[in-house]
């Protein structure tokens, strides 16, 4: 095929609005965009002139997959501007709380937005018929992930329990216990899901890019830590925009962000490329009998990283609530910030990548205020992988490229409306 | 008979909180009726539902009548408005849950959904004063389905 127009006006079976528009003429690629149609969000705004407290319950709002992920790194932000440490059982909760986030998300998209392509069918209802005991799987699974959010942090969309210096809520033991039993339950469910993603044929197409992650000593790290590069180099998160470098598009209404090269990817796939000796041995395994060894640069095999993640947050959840349970759960009180006035960024691996939260605050109040979203930081990774993909395929039907750029970008679990901004318009 | 009386919707937002409003203000009942204020999940509904006789759900719905009209609906009435639900998932409600329950055959032998039509739905807490007024029916009829037919 020479002469190819793609227009997916939306994009389905992904959070929020975009559009893929192709336009290849002669067989000379023309147009290739991932289009961000979604509403501007203007949350960055709505945080000027409000208590430091509010930020992290403002800012949940910023996602209902992510809630757990933009509460953590709203906190690490105004904790890092105001002088606050932590006590190391918040430290623990709060690890223990992010798993269940990622676990949810995780299990959400590998099952009900991802599978469906790969088995054939729609959607999830055509394979709740012909596969109800999947189906069923799936949702036992997320269950779980959301009774650990809820009995960590009150519920999991939108955390309540969660405030700056540490929580307001503390399980029982008993509740620890119970979820530890349910948690080593699901390691049949987690085995099952590994056996499933080993059974799908992903598209093979390789292009590598820069992946970038946090990264924290011993840990697969999920919150905090230092940003780092596949390329090399670490940057500290104080420093993100050395990375993020964001730039307006003309046609997303959220912004690109570009670092060593053109694009680089974040989420399970750069923190699998980047972190994977931090992985839990069972994690490890799984990632082997995927056929996963780092560097993986086919951008479809995102969902198979995600599956291995679901192994490890399984197993680190377990771990976290053996020291919980071993140190016992003391009803602390919140540490106190040093100070009311400071400059912090927090940053957190949610489950689509790297989110930074960035806060400057006066007298309590929060002055200034940047939310860089993952899904903004892919864009243009997309649309790369997407202008090398479909040289590649032109022979095949239109209906067959349609589908291979719509699964492209499925993989990458995008979160559309996380990721626009309020786009600044000047005049001239 | 093991029911659930299942309120759905965001206080948040205007009359949308009205299924947990009746809930509220639903008298002391038998121990085999569980009340849960479900707010606004997704299709992990499917779920919360199961193992249940019965489950009555209360909620706002649009209905194109005047505000705090209210109707007993089947989940046939509320379902499949995307029968393939190609849309978007991260937003599913009641009627992908139901879709969802109906594929798998887990949905409970008798699902009742009472339908209250909202005045506003908009960002804003508290009932419009036609949608609070209808509070006491609303509870009566919970009552009238739960009370054992002859």
């Amino acid at each position: 095929m020479t002469t190819l127009k793609v227009d997916v006006h939306h994009v389905t079976r992904v959070e929020g609005h975009g559009n893929i528009v192709v336009d290849v003429q002669n067989g000379v690629l023309k147009q290739c965009d991932l289009q961000i149609v979604e509403t501007p969000r203007f949350f960055e705004a709505m945080l000027r002139g409000r208590p430091y407290l509010d930020a992290s319950h403002l800012t949940s709002r910023i996602c209902g997959i992510c809630a757990v992920g933009h509460a953590t790194a709203s906190l690490r932000a105004t904790e890092q501007a105001l002088g606050v440490t932590p006590s190391p059982q918040t430290t623990l909760l709060r690890k223990l709380n992010f798993h269940g986030e990622i676990l949810d998300s995780h299990i959400l998209h590998i099952y009900m937005l991802v599978a469906p392509d790969y088995l054939g069918v729609g959607s999830v209802i055509p394979l709740a018929q012909s596969a109800p005991d999947v189906v069923l799987r799936a949702l036992r699974m997320k269950q779980l992930a959301g009774d650990l959010c809820a009995a960590i942090c009150g519920r999991h969309t939108h955390p309540i329990s969660m405030t700056v210096g540490g929580f307001t809520h503390f399980p029982s033991l008993e509740t620890l216990r119970e979820l530890r039993a349910r948690l080593v339950a699901s390691r049949a469910d987690c085995d099952a899901t590994i056996e499933l993603l080993a059974g799908l044929e992903f598209p093979r197409f390789e292009r590598d890019t820069e992946y970038v992650a946090l990264h924290k000593g011993e840990e697969y790290c999920f919150i905090d830590g230092v940003i780092d590069s596949s390329d090399g180099g670490r940057w500290d998160l104080e420093d993100y925009r050395l990375v993020t470098n964001e730039t307006i598009v003309p046609h997303s209404s959220a912004k690109h962000t570009r670092h060593q090269r053109d694009s680089y990817m974040v989420g399970a796939l750069a923190r699998f490329n980047i972190n994977h000796d931090k992985l839990h041995p069972r994690a490890r395994a799984a990632a082997e009998a995927l056929g996963l060894a780092p560097k993986v640069i086919n951008p479809y095999l995102i969902a198979a990283a995600q599956a291995v993640e679901v192994v490890h947050c399984t197993e680190d959840a377990i771990q976290l609530i053996d020291q919980l349970l071993e140190m016992g759960i003391r009803h602390e009180e919140p540490a106190a910030p040093t100070r009311l006035t400071g400059e912090g960024v927090g940053a957190a691996e949610v489950p689509r990548g790297t989110l930074f939260h960035h806060y400057q605050i006066e007298d309590g109040a929060i002055v200034g205020a940047n939310c860089i979203i993952p899904t903004g930081q892919n864009l243009a990774n997309i649309e790369l992988d997407m202008r090398a993909l479909v040289p590649t395929i032109l022979d095949r039907s239109q209906e067959d490229i349609t589908l291979a750029l719509e699964m492209l970008v499925r993989a990458y679990d995008p979160c559309i409306s996380c990721s626009t901004h309020m786009l600044n318009v000047r005049f001239v | 008979m093991n029911t659930l009386i299942l309120a759905l919707g965001n206080p948040l937002r205007g009359d949308d909180g009205i299924g947990a409003a009746v809930l509220e203000a639903l008298p002391n009942l038998p121990p085999d009726v569980t009340l849960l204020d479900g707010g606004t999940p997704g299709l992990d509904l499917v779920l919360r539902l199961q193992r249940h006789d019965r489950v009555i759900i209360l909620d706002a719905a649009d209905m194109g009548e005047s505000p705090g009209v209210w109707r007993c609906l089947t989940p046939e009435s509320v379902r499949g408005l995307d029968p393939q639900l190609r849309g978007n998932l991260h937003a599913a409600g009641l009627a992908e849950a139901l879709t969802l329950g109906e594929a798998l055959g887990i949905l409970p032998p008798e699902i009742l959904i009472l339908g209250i039509q909202p005045a506003a739905i908009d960002w804003s807490p508290g009932l419009s004063p036609a949608v609070a007024r209808v509070i006491p029916e609303v509870c009566e009829a919970v009552l009238r389905l739960l009370r054992p037919t002859g």
